[in-house]
């Protein structure tokens, strides 16, 4: 009896072991239906897998409109990716539909995770900004995943310090001292010497580094041109003769430079240990201060500014910088192996295609700028408060006609990165120009093999 | 007659009862055994495939033969990450077994009869128990150039006179500080290792040695030492597969990227950024055999040279 009971305690952990990892269908299985037939979309409940709240709004609309239930489940940003890569390499059918950002969408097309939207390409062809209908493409030019918002960049700059340092607010004026790196290295100086910092830190300056060329060209030679060149010395100058704030993006320098004056920080300053609260009160208590004139980010950017603006609400405008770039945006698309692939589509093509939902979503986001260029052009003339009145759906709607997707390329990050290092590494007298350009070569050629220098490299 | 065939009825009986207790032995080991297969050695067959091919972790896997493991030798990243992983190490196991070595002698010898072995032992090996981030967040913490109380402290005490960026600052101290973490995380497991083994060793030996006029050092040398050799290689070994593996410390302290000036990349951590960050899943299986084929011939020159000087 022992012996049998000892047995069947062995098995059982056996057993637990095997369980673990399986994947089950949640909830119950619709029908089995043959290819080309439409499922009954309207009693099927559809799961999203997103990593923001957004789609929670755009299901409760959804749900108002035609009575049909959206599961929204929302993800950590850090792990978001992990988890799809995970489940759906798993061909679960627990999700109908997943979100992504630009740099993921390559990967989930690569992986066969997306279902084929070519029945919505038409719509989004006429309907969508361009450069989103380009980036929901697959390699072989089939849709796969469609946004409702376009990201667009652009220079949010502080009109009160730009009146009182050049004496004009105006973007145009201000758009033509960023519009090359050597003009944006004047500028800083003309700043630095009124007290005020240009950017909160260099890294601003990285999204104007695809301004000419891409980072590989057709020839898998790695590009680094002129305007590069610049990006390079003017990160090093503007870094060494102190035009910036060193108040690293995202951390809570970064956050309070937004509201008001900063205190003067050294470039080693360990900012992520800083507060808001131990920064107001160093400011209070009379330590030298400082102000960061602008920010380069996409339009989601200028909401996080508009928000954290606190008493310099209304003082920010937007303007161009060195080139038109785009970052994030949620793309939608379709589980492959989702059983209720119908019903994601339809909720889908609410989310994206709709003019209505675009235009409550442009309010109800209370300045998000959405893919959808009908209802950008009717908004043109909205002047928002929050920049100074200024027309920034008109502003984002021509700085997306300049965007040039072709320009990207599925080395971009490594190249960036390994970049950025390289400049930061000469900013801190780490290494030569030279020395730290032959490390880029290095760190890119041994990441991927496939890539080359080019015989008229800067480097020899 | 009888008698013999009822002896013979009597071991037949007992075969089947052996026979009867092995089978149910096999059975118990079988959960062990299934799990080992399924959760250790088809990992490793599956690497190994993996290695062979252009592999993203996703999508398709193309036959490339031994290109990822050509492509691994040429690598003057992975030659750079793991010669950090040997300085790192390097400064580990020295402090690490050093300190050991120093604490066995002192909680062993025979004339100090040291008390509260049991509490030290406990003591010794808390940091052991920390679990890496933890420690990790501590000590970036601590030794924060401009607010860790390291700094503050040492300049208190007049030691320093102005603050050193232990983290950020220099590539030679910021692998000194891995090193001196890992000392501090694992002499409490060498240390109760090296006492198993010195309490192992026979008293008489040492009292013999001592009448013999012979003095802590001789002690320590001649006799200790030689005794505890084999310990001491299980020690070492099982150090530098542990070490040569080194990535939590360096990942979490340099908060992912290796920073200063990627002299905190270790091997295993290029392995996995190749893996996760780069996609590049065949090559990240092929580095991971060849740091196994390294970390082999590293084991096997330590056991040579361990017991080359015993053979003599």
């Amino acid at each position: 009896m022992k012996k049998l009971i000892c047995l069947l305690l062995a098995l059982v952990m056996t057993l637990s072991l095997a369980a673990c990892g399986s994947t089950t269908d949640a909830g119950s299985a619709p029908a089995a239906t043959s290819d080309g037939e439409k499922t009954a979309a309207a009693d099927e409940k559809i799961v999203v897998w997103t990593l923001a709240n957004d789609l929670k709004q755009f299901a409760d609309r959804y749900k108002e409109e035609t009575g049909r239930e959206v599961e929204v489940v929302v993800f950590d940003s850090a792990d978001y990716a992990t988890k799809i890569m995970q489940t759906l390499g798993a061909q679960s059918k627990d999700l109908d539909v997943f979100v992504g950002e630009p740099q993921m969408l390559p990967n989930f097309f690569e992986a066969g995770f997306a279902a084929d939207l070519s029945e919505l390409d038409a719509q989004v062809s006429e309907k969508l900004v361009d450069y989103t209908h380009q980036a929901g493409q697959d390699e072989d030019g089939v849709l796969r995943a469609v946004s409702y918002q376009a990201c667009p960049g652009s220079v949010i700059y502080r009109r009160d310090l730009a009146t009182e340092v050049f004496g004009t607010d105006d973007p145009e004026v201000i758009g033509e001292k960023f519009s090359t790196f050597n003009k944006i290295a004047e500028t800083a100086e003309e700043l630095n010497k009124a007290g005020y910092k240009i950017f909160a830190d260099t890294g601003s300056l990285r999204w104007f580094s695809i301004s000419s060329n891409p980072w590989v060209n057709a020839n898998n030679e790695i590009v680094i041109d002129q305007d590069r060149l610049d990006y390079f010395d003017t990160a090093v100058q503007l870094y060494q003769n102190g035009c910036v704030a060193n108040a690293s993006e995202w951390s809570a320098p970064w956050y309070s430079s937004m509201a008001g004056p900063l205190p003067v920080l050294d470039a080693d300053a360990n900012v992520w240990e800083m507060t808001g609260d131990g920064l107001a009160e160093q400011v209070a208590g009379g330590a030298k201060t400082t102000q960061v004139f602008s920010y380069v980010l996409p339009s989601w950017g200028a909401l996080i500014v508009r928000d954290n603006a606190m008493d310099n609400k209304g003082k920010f405008g937007v303007c161009s910088g060195v080139c038109s770039f785009f970052g994030g945006g949620t793309f939608l698309a379709v589980n492959e192996f989702s059983d209720k692939k119908d019903a994601a589509i339809d909720f889908i093509e609410y989310c994206t295609l709709n003019n209505d939902t675009a235009q409550w979503w442009l309010e109800a986001s209370n300045g998000d700028v959405v893919s959808n260029k009908e209802v950008l052009a009717n908004n043109a003339d909205f002047q928002n408060e929050s920049f100074g009145n200024q027309n920034t759906y008109d502003f984002y709607l021509k700085e997306m006609e300049h965007i040039d997707y072709s320009m990207i390329t599925g080395y971009d990050d490594a190249c960036k990165e390994a970049f950025g290092s390289a400049i930061v590494s000469v900013q801190k007298g780490e290494k030569t120009k030279e020395d730290a350009l032959k490390e880029f070569y290095t760190v890119v050629t041994t990441q991927f093999p496939e890539l080359v220098v080019p015989a008229d490299a800067p480097i020899n | 007659m009888a008698s013999k065939e009822k002896q013979g009825q009597h071991i037949k009986a007992g075969r089947s009862g052996i026979q009867r207790l092995n089978s149910y032995g096999y059975l118990f080991c079988l959960p062990f055994v299934l799990a080992f297969l399924v959760f250790n050695v088809y990992p490793v067959f599956r690497t190994f495939q993996m290695s062979l091919m252009n592999y993203k972790g996703f999508g398709k896997e193309t036959f490339v033969g031994f290109t990822n493991y050509a492509r691994a030798f040429k690598d003057v990243l992975f030659r750079e990450s793991f010669g950090n992983t040997l300085k790192m190490w390097g400064l580990n196991i020295v402090l690490q077994l050093g300190l050991a070595l120093l604490l066995t002698i002192i909680f062993n010898d025979i004339k100090y009869r040291m008390r509260g072995l049991s509490i030290f032992r406990a003591i010794f090996y808390l940091p052991n128990l920390i679990a890496c981030t933890s420690v990790a967040f501590l000590f970036k913490t601590l030794l924060d150039w401009k607010y860790g109380s390291f700094n503050q402290v040492l300049m208190d005490l007049g030691i320093i006179s102005e603050q050193v960026n232990w983290l950020k600052g220099e590539a030679g101290t910021a692998q000194a500080v891995v090193g001196v973490v890992g000392a501090w995380m694992w002499f409490g497991n060498s240390f109760i290792m090296l006492m198993a083994g010195v309490q192992g060793i026979n008293n008489s030996y040492f009292e013999a040695a001592y009448i013999d006029g012979a003095n802590r050092w001789q002690v320590f040398s001649k006799v200790t030492m030689p005794l505890l050799r084999p310990i001491m290689l299980y020690v070492a070994i099982t150090s530098l597969i542990g070490g040569l593996q080194l990535f939590d410390i360096p990942y979490l302290i340099s908060g992912t990227t290796g920073d200063p000036g990627r002299s905190l990349y270790t091997a295993v951590f290029y392995l996995y950024n190749m893996a996760f960050k780069n996609n590049q899943m065949g090559y990240a299986a092929a580095l991971a055999f060849v740091l196994f084929l390294i970390i082999s011939v590293f084991c096997a020159i330590a056991f040579k040279l361990m017991n080359k000087k015993e053979d003599r």
